[in-house]
């Protein structure tokens, strides 16, 4: 690999890193320290799971990346789940402001997937695709997939419209609703057993 | 006109966010030597960042 490419995925990677920085603290100061702590925290858990659930069924892996979480597997970069976790209060945010925040919650979570659909369009293969690979659709012992739109499995774009507005609609409601935050556990593990009978659809 | 400037940023935060996503994609698309994925992204994140700002402005 040369030293220009290497420098870009090595850019990518700490770029993802240093946006969570970035959405951490912005949404402290405006959205207080609980509700930051909740959002950021269940993206995170939402995403990383589900990525680690993705690439233990085979569907997908990340080869050479500098950090992973968990360090033991290093299946899942930790970038990816902080990224991820920074792009869905922004999604919202703007979906609030776009459909006004008293519109419906499906509604709103409709357009806050298809914003992360919207900007996955082209962040996925650019960055999976060749030369930069800093992840792979298919390999050894991988499942092979049928569909595919620029260069990346359709099943990658209906996931995130999925896991975005899932994720959208669940911290909404726990966050109208009194205590239901507690609930965001069980909507975790819902989480990933819906991603998980997803995945083994033929995609 | 930096102060004004960066009290935009504070105020529209999530739409320069979600701009900067875009733009950072199509220009890592280029890079990689595909411009027209850049532009195909541009298109599709526009008309979020269209409505968004026209709503913030009323």
């Amino acid at each position: 690999m040369t030293t220009g490419l290497e420098a870009l995925r090595r850019a990518y990677e700490v770029g993802l890193l240093l946006l969570f920085a970035v959405v951490l603290v912005r949404s402290g100061r405006t959205r207080g320290a609980t509700v930051t702590g909740r959002e950021l925290a269940f993206g995170f858990a939402v995403s990383q799971g589900v990525e680690l659930l993705a690439v233990g069924l085979g569907r997908y892996s990340y080869p050479d990346w500098l950090l992973y979480f968990p360090p033991r597997p290093a299946w899942v970069p930790l970038g990816v789940g902080l990224g991820w976790a920074a792009l869905l209060p922004c999604v919202m945010r703007l979906s609030e402001r776009i459909l006004g925040s008293s519109a419906k919650r499906l509604h709103l979570a409709a357009l806050d997937g298809a914003m992360a659909v919207g900007l996955d369009l082209v962040l996925d293969p650019a960055v999976s695709g060749e030369p930069l690979r800093m992840w792979l659709w298919a390999g050894e012992g991988m499942v092979p997939y049928r569909r595919w739109l620029l260069g990346v499995p359709v099943f990658n774009f209906v996931g995130w419209f999925l896991l975005v507005g899932a994720s959208s609609l669940q911290l909404r409601w726990a966050e109208a609703s009194r205590a239901g935050w507690r609930w965001l556990g069980l909507f975790l593990l819902m989480n990933l057993a819906i991603a998980a009978a997803v995945m083994q659809l033929p995609w | 006109m930096i102060r004004r400037a960066w009290r935009r940023l504070c105020e529209d935060f999530e739409l320069f966010l979600f701009a900067y996503f875009g733009v950072c994609a199509a220009v890592l698309a280029a890079l990689v030597g595909r411009p027209w994925l850049g532009a195909i992204g541009l298109l599709t994140v526009a008309p979020f960042l269209g409505l968004a700002w026209l709503r913030g402005r009323r």
